[in-house]
């Protein structure tokens, strides 16, 4: 049983731990994203925090301590921008996804010194991830889990129907800035994980390959959640026997998982 | 006890007038059709009573607190005109569904989706995505959604559009019970004007301004809308309520 041997690895065991937290994390709020065809919302803030990443590198902070109010601003921004400027969503985040990149390429070549760390967050080392990261990373996930499930009935209530959902007495408005916001935290911590490049991936696909099986909101978000976990147990487990990029390999993981599921659809039911 | 209080209420979308200075009340029990030509401004004003549109002027009063200050939303139901429009992707079961609009937890929930899909007749369809369920099936599906919280108001905007002759026959009968069993007061935008004169005891009609607004009976024995609606309105609606 050499081949298990990886698994005493630590890095090993950190990748582990921390990326099933933040995938868990971040499928469960892609069902309720796609549902509500915000499935682009993932990219916007990515390359809003890719900005945040650079300004931080540039003033010498912790680029994650500048990344994560930014991505939450920029998610409030996108939900003021839909509603006050009544812009399409996906207008509104293609806008903030714009300023959040350029704002990133211009620090990045005002100060050419950090460009190697700034490019290191685009593609994501999971297999770097210090002990530390793995405990704000598994306190975070269950926070905002935590989060999702108090606000269980109104997420789906306005994720079917915001107006019906206006006239039951949600506040929907204050609903979709939270959601926004813990959106935004799920991106910044899935960057470690994956990278700005493939943040989208992972609230997205595990979403659209539970949406192929699921006959009811709460199923979709176990199998979600049941896919995003298996996604990065594998994928770090490959990466690491095949010396592949750890969060390609769980993208492309989830692919294969979208591509089964989407087969199993297609099954003749009898 | 007044359920529904308008006055002089207008409403614009830009430039285009849409409510000129329309005033009423609904009163506890009242069965209403809200009828008018399009564009009349029906789904405006039922959307003004519920604080779905912004920017009108005048008064609008519900269970005798103004809109701005009305909080207690389980008292109204809702079934808007989109059940067409339902996202067949949503993954969601006829229970998740009809329990979206009822605020308790725990076996108090169970109870509420459980009786309003009795009251409907499709306790059979509880554990079925509703995406699987035909249009007649979801109407009822998002009616029991508006009754879960035994609403003292249901406001219908055209909820027979999806509905075969069959289904409306049973669809109103439900509707009839509730109200005159129950008390229920209803607001129904409909262009089913036959239904309209069955089942609803007053009309309220709207284009821009408010027309009329009384008994059925009142409107039927009207010289002045005989002449004013030439007799097609008065045919359909007015065989029940010839008194």
């Amino acid at each position: 049983m050499e081949i298990l041997d990886f698994l005493n690895y630590g890095f090993i065991q950190r990748a582990y731990l921390a990326g099933a937290a933040v995938a868990a994390l971040s499928a469960i709020l892609g069902v309720i994203l796609v549902l509500r065809q915000l499935s682009l919302i993932g990219d916007g803030l990515s390359h809003i925090s890719f900005g945040a990443l650079a300004l931080g590198l540039f003033l010498g902070i912790y680029p994650i301590y500048v990344a994560l109010p930014a991505a939450i601003l920029a998610s409030c921004f996108i939900i003021v921008l839909k509603d006050k400027a009544q812009l399409y969503g996906d207008a509104a985040i293609a806008i903030v996804s714009a300023v959040g990149i350029a704002g990133g390429v211009i620090l990045a070549s005002l100060a050419s010194g950090f460009n190697v760390d700034l490019f290191s967050y685009l593609f994501g080392n999971i297999l770097a991830i210090s002990s530390s990261e793995v405990l704000l990373s598994i306190i975070v996930s269950i926070l905002v889990i935590a989060i999702i499930v108090y606000l269980y009935r109104d997420i789906l209530a306005a994720t079917f129907d915001e107006e019906l959902a206006q006239v039951s007495g949600v506040k929907v408005r204050r609903l979709n800035i939270i959601l926004s916001s813990l959106t935004a935290v799920s991106v910044v911590l899935a960057i470690k994980v994956v990278g700005v490049m493939l943040v989208s991936a992972l609230l997205v696909i595990p979403a659209v390959s539970a949406l192929q099986l699921a006959k009811s909101f709460k199923a979709a978000l176990i199998w979600a959640l049941l896919f995003a976990v298996i996604s990065v147990l594998i994928g770090v487990s490959l990466s690491f026997l095949t010396d592949l990029p750890a969060g390609a390999t769980i993208v492309m993981v989830n692919f294969f998982i979208f591509v089964f599921c989407w087969f199993g659809r297609q099954l003749p039911k009898n | 006890m007044t359920i529904v209080s308008v006055k002089n209420l207008t409403f614009a979308y830009l430039t285009n007038p849409v409510l000129e200075n329309v005033s009423f009340a609904i009163e506890a029990g009242d069965f209403v059709a809200l009828a008018g030509p399009n564009g009349a401004g029906k789904t405006t004003l039922v959307r003004l009573l519920l604080g779905l549109n912004q920017g009108a002027t005048g008064d609008i009063q519900l269970f005798g607190k103004p809109l701005a200050k009305f909080s207690d939303w389980s008292k109204i139901g809702y079934l808007p005109q989109r059940v067409n429009k339902f996202n067949p992707l949503f993954p969601a079961t006829v229970s998740e569904v009809v329990g979206l609009g009822f605020k308790k937890r725990g076996p108090k929930h169970k109870e509420a989706i459980n009786r309003a899909l009795e009251f409907l007749e499709i306790d059979n369809l509880h554990d079925r995505p509703v995406a699987s369920l035909s249009g007649g099936q979801q109407q009822k599906v998002f009616l029991a959604r508006a009754l879960v919280n035994q609403p003292e108001l249901l406001i219908l905007d055209e909820p027979s559009s999806a509905l075969d002759p069959e289904s409306r026959h049973s669809f109103f009968s439900a509707l009839k019970k509730l109200n005159q069993e129950q008390g229920v007061t209803i607001i129904m935008i409909t262009h089913d004007s036959a239904s309209a004169g069955d089942y609803a005891k007053k009309l309220l009609y709207l284009d821009k301004t408010l027309i009329f607004f009384d008994f059925f009976r009142v409107f039927c024995q009207s010289e002045e809308m005989h002449s004013r609606f030439g007799g097609f309105l008065q045919h359909l609606i007015c065989h029940q309520h010839q008194d």
